[in-house]
């Protein structure tokens, strides 16, 4: 059997992004959106990245393929350091790493036929010189992503798909350059839920069988089970639990990751007749969140450690990191 | 808990659009009865017709009509008899309010959210606006918010905050009903389990009833007391919630139920496959037909009624009426 192969590695990942108040202001502000992310992933598997709109998914999803570049710490992918790589050796990861946005119907141009969108980034890339290899090539990715009979699919506009379909173009996009590394950010949460599931089983079998790193971008826990092997929760720009989804699910610790399962509306008749018990307020604004723990003035728990000083992740069970001083030892 | 009266009767309602490329029969044979504080959840796919069923019933609706007809009968009266002057004086804003998809985008950038909140009683009731202002700045403090935040402008509310003005709006002209179309579809999980809390406090409190518009079964599930699917423009089944969620009928209801991800179970999820039919070239007989794994001739060539397994409960399929 193929033993575990560590794909990327993140340490202590900070993306800050400069924002200016008034131009005649000398003042810089920062918005930390990705503020000392650290976690690691191997060959083939998937991490889920959960948390509100607002906590920096997007943001460490697209730092991590390089579309921007980290302020401080260090992306480690295949063993090598891409944190700050530059021109042709950044073009190279960008074969390497794949991206599927949310909004289906924004992805594509709309006067593209399919086969012109896929054929895209195999003429920046120029990997495939011959017009028939990529031919091949568009029809293979179509095929993967169970758009048949491909040549019905090639050949329509966008506007002639329903959401689903588009979403499946553009994991065929994501993958058409053979990439080791795939970031999903919310794939599926414009679709319906009867497509949903779909998908992501769709992406699901793709990362197993072409040995895919997928990072899966979610606010909804519910999904993550099912599609990742890791599960990391975010808040406010910091990660505020990580395990394998298994644990995450099973046995949450932090307030934050708590509150969101209590959340997670879930078909039983009887939740009508009561109240769910969840945190009220809304996440700070990154440009000056709190010092000391970011969930502190939401958190039910808080004591006053929690509004002095940021906890670290401590290790609760083995695997198992939480930011909450609740699991401090001191 | 409900008492007999009925408030509000829905019969044979009908809303055809006109485009370019043909009638877009976005909604047919809609019928269901509402007693004082239920609520019904509306649910099924995107395009479905569930908003088309919310404008129709207050009688907000785009140019391009075709054909709108059907009864709505709230407290007895036909409402759909109406003259526009007479629906907009007494049913509109009044006896039926109505929070619009994407409420929240809606608001005008240029006024402050508590006059924004107030207009329907200054416009609708003739209210004086201070009066209408204090009222407006009552209701968004009973939707959580700080009553300061009346002065706002929305650019200086999120989205949350912005959808509990749109909630406190539609409850200003002290209406019994209330149509909610996806009131926290864009929100986050938390901000959502808050709106909801609110929503059912206010429910028991002011006695209303809700039609209550989701594609979310487990959100639907935290109001409802009653469930209609819609299915390309017909209902196809319609019950109490408590039997919807355990003995869910229709083809269709299985499958949207079965596609709901749970944290409480160890069932794993299953799609439908395929996609609904256009509105304008509906497939013949049943209109689930297609995707429907239980199909067989008459399925494609014989569109089935509603068939009543109980006095509360009707599905539109083969397997539940009409011999074989
Ligand atoms: N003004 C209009 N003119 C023509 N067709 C329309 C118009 N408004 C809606 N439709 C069509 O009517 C059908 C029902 O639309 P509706 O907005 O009611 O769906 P919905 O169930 O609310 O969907 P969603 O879940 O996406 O909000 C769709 O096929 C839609 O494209
Ligand atoms: N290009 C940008 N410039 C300035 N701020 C940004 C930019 N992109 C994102 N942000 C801010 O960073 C924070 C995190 O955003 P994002 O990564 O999009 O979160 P999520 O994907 O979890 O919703 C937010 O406060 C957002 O407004
Ligand atoms: S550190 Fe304190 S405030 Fe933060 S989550 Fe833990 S208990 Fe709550
Ligand atoms: S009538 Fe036939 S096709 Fe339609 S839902 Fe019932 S079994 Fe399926
Ligand atoms: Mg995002
Ligand atoms: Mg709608």
């Amino acid at each position: 059997m193929s033993s575990d192969v560590r794909l990327l590695e993140l340490e202590d990942l900070r993306k800050w992004f400069e924002i200016r108040r008034g131009f005649l202001s000398s003042k810089t502000n920062y918005v930390k959106a990705v503020d000392g992310v650290s976690f690691s992933l191997d060959e083939g598997k998937a991490v889920s990245l959960v948390g509100e709109s607002g906590s920096g998914k997007t943001t460490l999803g697209k730092t991590i393929i390089r579309l921007y570049e980290p302020n401080s710490g260090r992306i480690i992918f295949q063993g090598k350091d891409v944190t700050h790589i530059r021109a042709n050796e950044l073009k190279w990861y960008r074969r390497m790493t794949g991206l599927v946005q949310q909004d289906p119907f924004g992805a594509f141009a709309s006067h593209f036929t399919i086969f012109r969108s896929l054929e895209e980034p195999l003429l920046i890339h120029n990997t495939v010189k011959s017009k028939e290899e990529r031919a091949e090539r568009i029809f293979k990715a179509l095929e993967e992503v169970r758009l048949t009979p491909v040549e019905d699919f090639a050949y329509k506009y966008p506007h002639m798909l329903s959401g689903g379909q588009l979403q499946r173009v553009a994991i065929a996009r994501a993958i058409i350059l053979e990439p080791k590394l795939i970031v999903a950010d919310e794939p599926v949460s414009m679709l319906d839920a009867s497509v949903r599931i779909e998908i992501l089983t769709l992406l699901r079998r793709l990362q197993e069988r072409l040995r895919l790193g997928v990072i899966y971008i979610t606010h909804d826990l519910a999904t993550t089970r099912f599609f990742s092997e890791w599960a990391l929760i975010m808040y406010a720009g910091h990660v505020m639990e990580k395990a394998s989804t298994q644990e995450v699910l099973r046995n949450p610790l932090h307030p934050y990751t708590r509150a969101l399962l209590t959340a997670t509306p879930e078909p039983n008749p009887e939740n009508r007749n009561r109240f769910k018990e969840v945190p009220p307020g809304e996440p700070p604004a990154l440009i000056d969140p709190p010092k000391s723990c970011r969930f502190s003035p939401r958190c039910p728990h808080a004591f006053d450690k929690c509004f002095k000083e940021e906890p670290p992740e401590f290790e609760a069970a083995s695997g198992h990191w939480v930011k909450c001083w609740l699991y401090g030892r001191s | 808990m409900s008492e007999d009266k009925t408030v509000l009767s829905v019969r044979d309602l009908k809303l055809y659009y006109r485009t370019k490329k043909g009638v877009v029969k976005a909604l047919e044979e809609i019928a269901f009865d509402l007693k004082k504080e239920d609520v019904l959840a509306v649910v099924g796919e995107s395009g479905c017709g569930k908003s088309t069923l919310a404008r129709a019933l207050v009688r907000v609706l785009p140019r391009n009509i075709h054909t709108y007809e059907g009864k709505v009968i709230l407290n007895g009266r036909n409402v759909m008899e109406l003259d526009e002057e007479t629906f907009r004086r007494e049913v509109r804003w009044k006896k039926i309010s109505i929070v619009f998809q994407g409420a929240m985008n809606s608001f005008n950038p240029v006024f402050r959210i508590g006059y924004q909140v107030a207009e329907p009683l200054i416009i609708h009731d003739n209210v004086e606006k201070k009066e209408a202002l204090n009222r407006a700045r009552q209701l968004m403090e009973l939707m959580g918010m700080p009553g300061a935040f009346a002065e706002r402008y929305p650019f200086e509310l999120s989205g949350g905050m912005k959808q509990r003005a749109a909630i406190a709006m539609a409850l200003i002209t002290n209406p019994e009903i209330v149509i909610l179309d996806e009131p926290t579809s864009a929100l986050d999980v938390l901000t959502q389990a808050n709106i909801i809390n609110l929503l059912k406090r206010i429910k028991n409190e002011l006695r209303l009833t809700y039609v209550f518009i989701t594609h979310d079964l487990g959100l639907a599930s935290e109001l409802a007391n009653k469930v209609a699917v819609i299915y390309a423009g017909k209902m196809v089944e319609i019950s109490a919630a408590d039997v919807f969620y355990t003995e869910p009928k229709h083809p269709y209801s299985r499958g949207l139920i079965a596609s709901v991800p749970t944290l409480s179970t160890d069932r794993t999820p299953e799609f439908i496959s395929g996609s609904p039919p256009s509105l304008i070239d509906l497939p013949s007989g049943c209109r689930f037909h297609p995707r429907c794994r239980f199909a067989w001739d008459k399925c494609r060539t014989e569109e089935p009624s509603m068939f009543r397994l109980e006095e509360n409960h009707l599905v539109r399929c083969w397997l539940y009426g009409g011999g074989k």
